[in-house]
C-alpha cells in the first residue's frame, strides 16, 4: 500500500504572483527611481529574490505575501537609487550597534497600559521604514538576520544595528508618551 | 510562532498587531490605481522574466520527474532486492554490522567542491556516511539535490532533497513504520521486512530529504542526523 505524505501544498503559482503585481511593484520602484530602466530592473531583482523564498510565502493575496513584496521591492529600489548615484551610504546608526556598551531602554521601565499599546502602535507606524521594514521581516515574517540581510543586501551586522535601534526608538516614543501622560 | 520582540507579553501582542495593521498599510500600496496609466514593460524587462519564468517551469517539472524517478528507483530497489535477497542478505547484514560504529566524512574543500556544487546546495547533503562509501553521483541544483552512495561491495543508497511542498510516496506494506523526530526535523521511517531496505522521509519547512537503502536503520539514521 503506498501512502502519500503531504508536507504542505503550495497555493499559487509564482506566475499568478508576478502578472498580478508586477505593475504595482514597478509603480513604488519607479517613485524611488524616476527612471524607467531602473524601476525595471528593481522589479525584476525583487522577483528573482521572492522566487527564492516563495515555498515560505502564505497565499499571495494574503497582507503578510503582499506586506513582504512592498518590502523587498522598495528596499530593492532604495539600494539601485544609491548604486545609481554611486554613493556609498551607511547610515550612522548601522555603525552605532552595541548593545554591551550602551544602556538598552527596557519594558520592565514602563508602566504598560492600553494607552501604551495604543502608543506602541502609532510610533511603530510613524518608525522610519529603514527600521520598520527590519522589524516587520523579523519579528512579523519570522526571517533570520542572516535571510534577512541577504534580502535586503545589507550585511548581517546593519541588519542588527537596525532591529536595535529600532527597538530602541521605539521604547524611547513609548517612554516618552508615558511620561507625557503623567 | 515568531520570536517575541519585547520579551513582554503586551507589548508583543501590541506590535503583533501594529505589524499586522502594518502589513495592511503596506499591502495597500499593491492595489492598483485606477487612475494611472498601466506601464507597458521594455522588451528587454519582458525577455528576461520570460525567462525566469520558464526556468522555474522547468525547474518546478524537473523536481517532480526527479521526485518521481527517486520513487521509482525505490520501487525498482525494492523489487529487484526481493529477487535477490537470499542470495545477498547474509553478506549484507555482515558487513554492516562490522561497519556500523565508523562512518566516512563528506567534506567539500576537495573534489566535490570543485565541481562547483553551491554553497546553499552543499548544506543539504549529510556530512558522514558509513566507512566505505562514497558520492558515486551528485546532481545539484539550487533547489534540488539528487546523491548515490556506494559502499565499497556496490551497495547503492539513495538520497535527494527537495523542497518541501510536494508529496511523497512510501512502501508501508509489510514494513516497520514509524514517525520520529531527527534533530530538528520530523521524519518517517519505514523498514521493510521481507528484504532489508530502509526508507527514511525527513522534513522540515523548507526542505523534505529522502534515504533509501539496504543499510541498517541506525546508519540511516546516523546520514539523515548529519544533514546540517
Amino acid at each position: 500500500m503506498l501512502q502519500f505524505a503531504v508536507a504542505a501544498a503550495q497555493k499559487e503559482s509564482f506566475e499568478e504572483l508576478y502578472t498580478t503585481y508586477q505593475s504595482a511593484m514597478y509603480r513604488i520602484a519607479y517613485a524611488i527611481l524616476r527612471d524607467e530602466g531602473l524601476a525595471e530592473d528593481a522589479v525584476q531583482q525583487t522577483f528573482l529574490k521572492i522566487l527564492k523564498e516563495f515555498s515560505r510565502l502564505e497565499g499571495i493575496t494574503s497582507n503578510k505575501t503582499k506586506s513582504f513584496i512592498v518590502i523587498l521591492v522598495r528596499n530593492t529600489a532604495i539600494d539601485l537609487y544609491r548604486k545609481r548615484r554611486r554613493e556609498s551610504v551607511v547610515y550612522l546608526d548601522d555603525l552605532e550597534y552595541s548593545p554591551s556598551s550602551r544602556q538598552e531602554d527596557s519594558p520592565e521601565d514602563l508602566v504598560i497600559s492600553q494607552q501604551s499599546c495604543q502608543e506602541l502602535q502609532e510610533a511603530f507606524r510613524q518608525l522610519d521604514p529603514r527600521y520598520s521594514d527590519v522589524l516587520m521581516l523579523r519579528y512579523f515574517h519570522g526571517y533570520r538576520n542572516k535571510e534577512i540581510a541577504q534580502l535586503l543586501d545589507m550585511t548581517e551586522a546593519a541588519v542588527a544595528s537596525r532591529i536595535f535601534q529600532g527597538k530602541r526608538l521605539l521604547l524611547k516614543r513609548l517612554k516618552k508618551g508615558g511620561e507625557s501622560h503623567e | 510562532m515568531n520570536e517575541p520582540l519585547f520579551g513582554c507579553e503586551v507589548l508583543d501582542k501590541a506590535f503583533l498587531e501594529a505589524a499586522e495593521s502594518q502589513a495592511a498599510d503596506l499591502a495597500d500600496l499593491l492595489t492598483p490605481s485606477d487612475q494611472e496609466e498601466e506601464h507597458v514593460f521594455s522588451p528587454r524587462y519582458q525577455q528576461e522574466m520570460a525567462r525566469m519564468l520558464a526556468q522555474q517551469r522547468g525547474g518546478k517539472k524537473k523536481h517532480l520527474l526527479r521526485a518521481a524517478s527517486v520513487l521509482l528507483a525505490v520501487c525498482l530497489g525494492l523489487g529487484v532486492t526481493v529477487t535477490q535477497v537470499e542470495a545477498v542478505r547474509q553478506p549484507l547484514a555482515q558487513y554492516f554490522m562490522k561497519m556500523t560504529s565508523e562512518y566516512t566524512s563528506i567534506t567539500f574543500e576537495g573534489d566535490v567542491g570543485a565541481q562547483g556544487i553551491p554553497e546553499d546546495t552543499q548544506r543539504l547533503l549529510p556530512r558522514e556516511l558509513p566507512k566505505g562509501y562514497t558520492v558515486s553521483d551528485l546532481q545539484a541544483e539550487e533547489w534540488f539535490l539528487s546523491a548515490t552512495f556506494e559502499g565499497e561491495d556496490g551497495t547503492l543508497v539513495h538520497y535527494s532533497c527537495m523542497p518541501t511542498g510536494g508529496s511523497t510516496a512510501f512502501d508501508t506494506e509489510d514494513c516497520i513504520f514509524y514517525e520520529t523526530q531527527i534533530g530538528p526535523r520530523q521524519a518517517y521511517v519505514s523498514i521493510k521486512q521481507t528484504f532489508h531496505n530502509v526508507l527514511i522521509i525527513m522534513f522540515d519547512n523548507e526542505y523534505t530529504y529522502i534515504l533509501s537503502g539496504p543499510i541498517s536503520e541506525k546508519e540511516a539514521l546516523h546520514i539523515m542526523e548529519t544533514v546540517p
